[in-house]
């Protein structure tokens, strides 16, 4: 099992988007992915099953009054499972604060789970939930969106995931690729993602994911792009990006053991 | 896509989202404006029913009332001398009040009639690219988790209710009961975009098992 943390604290460059499409991807190559549903606006949940804000959901494993096997959803798509979130989680913050290895639930809970891939899609912050995200996952995935506002802050990204490594004692995470989205044939793209290619050269993950009105359709479809519209120009970018995802992040039959989650 | 599908979206189907759909108007253009127009309305209108001005009014409770009432009376006043200031404040705050129209781009439309045979002359390689968002307040009746159980929902709402019950559902979902549930051996509805038509099959089999 491998768990892959999709992560960064800006909002709207296709975190979510890039969970369950990549998810529907790892999963048309046979095989088994569990998508965690860690955000509190529930738009994986949303995007995956149709429901909104359904309970008991991670939250309910993350406070500790549910166990995780009971909260396994099967989800639209062949081959994906999902836990789900809901909008309790918003509040979770506050909940977790007095709790002991606070950061460490979710790893604990995903122990002994068996599936190739897991997927973390988190919120746009760096709170209690992505930390128990990043605890639990040993690779980063990192969408940035190709637009004008997106290379503000970004230099604050690694430091942030070196913070979390040394403050939580996570030496083998990192980040496995850093994904551009919202692709557009314009010049404040291109000169972008030029910027990208010097800053991150070889984690830059090299398909772009185009900016594209489908994967929207998709989503109030219930479903992954992959399903939807194929044939797409999204589609096939989410299918190449599984594609690389797979040679850069090898999957495990090995049920999840978070060696670190064991000492607390 | 058809008005009726649309307003099927919200699954719960509040009022609101039917009548947006009902009286949608013929221009792909215009849907977007009046979305706008609609949670501008939401959201600035205050819950007690008091006007924006009030809202302001009690934003700054260091004003007194009658320095308050002397500058939105000065905006007012500068709003009507100068129309084009009044649209660019009117789209700052989110949308035209009812009955106005933006600036006229090309030409110039002076009522709905016009408003209509715009749409109608729009090339209608648009309309397909146009996204109908509407409000999504959840999934109504309970289906339980994961892929829903057709045959369960028989079992518990009757014929009727298994209806509605699928009528609430998008094409992944629909998709997704067909292929848990075998309904589909030659894979040849996976590929089928007409939500009608899954939602039918659906029902075919169920009656079928019985």
């Amino acid at each position: 099992m491998t768990a892959i943390c999709i992560a960064n604290n800006k909002g709207g460059v296709g975190k979510t988007t890039t969970a369950v499409n990549l998810a529907a991807g790892l999963a048309r190559l046979n095989y088994r992915v569990l998508v965690v549903d860690m955000d509190g606006q529930a738009n994986a949940t949303y995007a995956l099953t149709g429901r909104v804000h359904p309970a008991p959901s991670i939250y309910d494993v993350l406070v500790g009054t549910r166990k995780i096997e009971t909260v396994i959803w099967q989800t639209n798509e062949e081959n994906v499972w999902l836990i789900p979130g809901d909008g309790r989680l918003q509040n979770a913050d506050v909940e977790l604060a007095s709790k002991p290895a606070r950061e460490w639930r979710l790893a604990r809970a995903l122990t002994g789970l068996e599936y190739h891939y897991i997927i973390i899609d988190t919120p746009p912050s760096l709170g209690v939930l992505t930390q128990n995200a990043l605890a639990a996952a040993t690779k980063v995935l990192v969408p940035i969106s190709l637009t004008e506002f997106s290379l503000i802050g970004i230099d604050k990204l690694d430091a942030i995931i070196e913070d979390l490594r040394e403050q939580l004692d996570l030496p083998d995470l990192e980040i496995a690729g850093v994904i551009a989205t919202f692709y557009e044939d314009t010049t404040t793209s291109r000169e972008t993602w030029g910027i990208l290619e010097k800053k991150y050269e070889d984690r830059l993950i090299e398909t772009r994911i185009p900016k594209n009105l489908d994967l929207e359709k998709a989503h109030r479809e219930h479903e992954s792009v992959l399903s939807f519209a194929p044939s797409s120009t999204s589609g096939q970018a989410y299918m190449e990006l599984a594609q690389e995802v797979k040679r850069r992040v090898a999957a495990h039959s090995r049920p999840y053991n978070r060696r670190s989650a064991q000492a607390y | 896509m058809s008005q009726r599908t649309r307003a099927r979206t919200t699954g719960a189907a509040p009022k609101r989202t039917k009548t947006v759909a009902n009286d949608e108007p013929a221009s792909p253009a215009a849907l977007p404006r009046r979305g706008k127009r609609k949670a501008t309305a939401d959201t600035i209108a205050p819950a007690n029913g008091t006007s924006a001005a009030g809202v302001a009014g009690q934003g700054t409770a260091m004003v007194s009332p009658d320095a308050l009432a002397r500058a939105l009376r000065a905006v007012a006043a500068e709003l009507e001398r100068d129309p084009a200031l009044a649209r660019r404040v009117a789209s700052a705050l989110g949308g035209m009040t009812e009955g106005e129209q933006d600036p006229p781009s090309a030409g110039s439309h002076t009522g709905d009639a016009d408003a209509h045979s715009a749409a109608d002359d729009a090339p209608t390689a648009t309309i397909g690219r146009t996204f109908h968002p509407s409000i999504v307040t959840g999934v109504t009746p309970d289906l339980g988790s994961g892929v829903p159980d057709p045959f369960a929902l028989r079992e518990r709402l009757g014929l009727d209710g298994l209806r509605d019950a699928l009528e609430s559902l998008r094409l992944g979902s629909l998709r997704a009961i067909i292929r848990e549930h075998g309904m589909d051996p030659s894979g040849r509805l996976n590929k089928l975009n007409d939500a009608a038509k899954l939602r039918e099959r659906i029902v075919q089999a169920v009656m079928k098992r019985k």
